[in-house]
C-alpha cells in the first residue's frame, strides 16, 4: 500500500511538471494565436506575397517548421518551407513568395509543426480555398 | 458462519463497492472529462461533453465494482492480486482507447479564413500515467500477496 501511494505521489508530481509547459502553451495560444499577415509586395523584382508571421507564445517551440503548401487544379502541389528552427516569443518570420506560385492554385495550407517546450509534438494546419 | 465473519464479508462488500465507484469515477469519468476540457479549450466549437461513455457507463461501473468486491472477499488468495490487477488493466484499456494512444486530434474548426486542424501528442503524459499510476496498480498487488504469504 505504501509503495502504491509513493508511486502515485511521484506520478502526480511528474504529471504536474509535465503538464505545466503544456498549460502555459494552451493558455498563451488562446490569448494570442499565431499572427499571420499577407501583403502584396515586390519579391526580388517580381510581384509576390510577403508573409509576416509572429509567434506570440511564452513557451518556446523546438524544431519548428512553418510550411506553405500550394495545391493546384491539376492535383500537383508545391511545399514552401517558410521557417525552420526554434520559435521563441515575439519571433517574427518574413518570407516572400512570388505571385506566380499562386496561379492555378485551388487551395493553400499553412502548417506549423514543432515540439512544445521540447516535449509535445504539435501541429496546426489551416486549409484555405482560393476563389 | 459466525457473526464476525458475516460482518467482515459485509464490510468487504461495502468497501469493494466504494473502491469500484472510485475507480469508475477516475477512469470512466474524470480522465476523459479532463481530456474533453483540453480539447474544448483549444476550440470553442468543440462541445464540452458532460459524460463520456454514457451508454457503457453502467457496464464499466459494474465491472470495477464487481472486480473490487470479489478481490476483497478473496483476500489472502492468489485471486486477490489477479482481480486487482485486472481492474487496473481495464482502467489502462479505457485510458488508452479514450486517449487514442496519446494523440489528441481536433478539427476541422471553421474560422473566418478557412478550416483549422490541430494535432497534439500527449503520449508523454500517458507514459507517466501508465508508469507511475497504472503499472504499480498491476504489480503491487502481487508484491503484497507474496510478501504476506512469505511470513
Amino acid at each position: 500500500m505504501k509503495l502504491g501511494i509513493l508511486a502515485a505521489v511521484a506520478g502526480l508530481i511528474l504529471l504536474g511538471l509535465a503538464v505545466y509547459p503544456l498549460y502555459g502553451f494552451v493558455t498563451g495560444f488562446l490569448k494570442n494565436p499565431l499572427n499571420i499577415t499577407e501583403t502584396q509586395t515586390n519579391c526580388n523584382g517580381t510581384i509576390g506575397i510577403l508573409f509576416n508571421i509572429t509567434y506570440n507564445n511564452e513557451v518556446e517551440m523546438n524544431n519548428a517548421t512553418i510550411d506553405l503548401k500550394l495545391i493546384y487544379s491539376n492535383g500537383k502541389s508545391i511545399n514552401n518551407v517558410l521557417f525552420s528552427g526554434n520559435l521563441y516569443q515575439n519571433e517574427t518570420v518574413y518570407k516572400c513568395i512570388p505571385a506566380y506560385y499562386f496561379e492555378n492554385a485551388t487551395q493553400y495550407e499553412f502548417s506549423i509543426t514543432g515540439k512544445i517546450a521540447g516535449l509535445y509534438n504539435f501541429n496546426i494546419t489551416e486549409v484555405n480555398k482560393i476563389g | 458462519m459466525d457473526k464476525e465473519k458475516i460482518y467482515w464479508i459485509i464490510k468487504q462488500i461495502f468497501l469493494g463497492i466504494l473502491e469500484g465507484i472510485f475507480y469508475s469515477i477516475i477512469y470512466v469519468y474524470l480522465l476523459p472529462y479532463l481530456l474533453n476540457v483540453l480539447s474544448s479549450s483549444l476550440s470553442s466549437q468543440i462541445p464540452l461533453l458532460g459524460l463520456p461513455f454514457s451508454s457503457d457507463i453502467y457496464l464499466y461501473i459494474g465491472l470495477f465494482v464487481g472486480l473490487d468486491v470479489v478481490a476483497r472477499i478473496m483476500k489472502g488468495t492468489i485471486y486477490n492480486p489477479l482481480l486487482r490487477a485486472s481492474s487496473s488493466l481495464i482502467g489502462l484499456l479505457i485510458v488508452l482507447s479514450y486517449f487514442n494512444g496519446g494523440i489528441l486530434s481536433v478539427g476541422p474548426i471553421s474560422t473566418s479564413s478557412g478550416q483549422v486542424y490541430i494535432t497534439l501528442d500527449l503520449s508523454l503524459i500517458l507514459l507517466i500515467y501508465v508508469a507511475f499510476i497504472i503499472a504499480p496498480g498491476i504489480i503491487i498487488p502481487f508484491i503484497e500477496y507474496f510478501v504476506e504469504n512469505k511470513r
